[in-house]
């Protein structure tokens, strides 16, 4: 798959690409909603996977910006430090997936795996 | 001050908001020891042997001491806030606080602006250069994280003002909350317990935060 990463924390994201990398997977990385935004527009991603806090603000912007896009955009599993989020949290009804930190190779794997064809 | 800023949370919201913060950020470094721990198992398992390659036990040391630091920034809270830590009031040199505060961030984010004026206040010099550290960090997390912030300093009656700014201003009213990370809390406590106060703005992709500190009491002198 196809995969587009956006998360601030270097060794997170390091870990991340090699774990998914070794699996088979093309992990294009970057560190800002910004960044990702503009990857989403100009590539076509198979899954986002992305940080709930990047550095330039709140990621659920990035969620907005695939909603509003013209084309049905990629399934989001959302990374969040927030622990797991209430059920009643709007944000759980927008991404596919969220992943609460701090989780495993096993739960990012499974997250993940949900959506290889 | 003379100018407006947003009313600041009350005492429980505070502190809710800091462990709120704290709870978010230890979450980042566990994150890492988790999976360094469970790569290093499956190469174990893999070749029947324990194998943890530098590169990886630099992370994993690096999340240690990540850990380590918010153990030590917590605690020190609690006995500032139990008045069981005293502080080492000044006399302390505002532009040398500011110029540490830029070489403890290393250029993340890097501090761009006018040189503070010349100016002392009896302030707990190590302690101030960590705030104002925090402070910019914050700002830079809260506003548009292009990894700059701009920094104004001024004298006013009896107190100066530190300020760091991010982004454009505008957009709407946005609360501090989480984003704002556990070092602003933390800040926010060590500028209160020199006297001071922190002022925190923050909308679309835009924050400033600012340290107004005290310049009288003992050791203390103002000019500019």
């Amino acid at each position: 798959m196809k995969i587009l990463l956006a998360e601030d924390e270097r060794t997170i994201s390091r870990l991340i690409r090699q774990v998914l990398t070794n699996n088979g997977h093309e992990v294009t990385w970057c560190a800002s909603g910004r960044e990702a935004e503009e990857l989403l527009e100009r590539e076509r991603f198979d899954l986002v996977l992305l940080d709930l806090h990047l550095a330039d603000g709140d990621g659920m912007r990035v969620v907005a910006a695939i909603e509003a896009a013209s084309e049905p955009g990629p399934p989001v599993v959302l990374m969040t430090g927030e622990g797991v989020l209430d059920a009643d949290d709007p944000r759980t009804r927008r991404v596919a997936t969220i992943l609460p930190k701090p989780f495993d190779l096993g739960e990012l794997e499974r997250a993940v795996n949900a959506f290889v064809a | 001050m003379t100018e407006e800023w947003p009313p600041e949370p009350d005492a429980e919201t505070l502190r809710r908001e800091t462990m709120g913060a704290f709870a978010h950020e230890i979450r980042t470094p566990l994150t890492s020891i988790r999976m360094v721990m469970e790569l290093a198992k499956r190469s174990a398992d893999a070749e029947g042997g324990m194998r943890l390659d530098r590169e990886l036990a630099e992370m994993l040391a690096a999340s240690v001491d990540d850990l380590q630091q918010l153990a030590d920034d917590l605690q020190e809270m609690s006995r500032l806030e139990r008045g069981k830590l005293a502080l080492a009031p000044g006399p302390c040199d505002l532009a040398a606080a500011v110029s540490a505060a830029g070489e403890l961030l290393g250029g993340s984010p890097a501090i761009e602006g006018e040189a503070p004026p010349a100016v002392e206040g009896p302030w707990d010099a190590g302690r101030l250069v960590r705030a104002l550290a925090g402070l910019a960090r914050s700002a830079n997390r809260m506003g548009d994280g292009s990894g700059t912030v701009r920094l104004t300093c001024r004298v006013e009656p009896g107190q100066a003002v530190v300020e760091f700014a991010s982004g454009r201003p505008g957009g709407e009213e946005r609360p501090i909350a989480a984003d704002a990370g556990f070092a602003f809390f933390r800040a926010r406590q060590l500028v209160v317990a020199m006297g001071g106060s922190v002022h925190c703005e923050r909308r679309d992709r835009f924050a400033r935060v600012a340290a107004v500190l005290p310049l009288g009491g003992p050791g203390g002198r103002g000019g500019g």
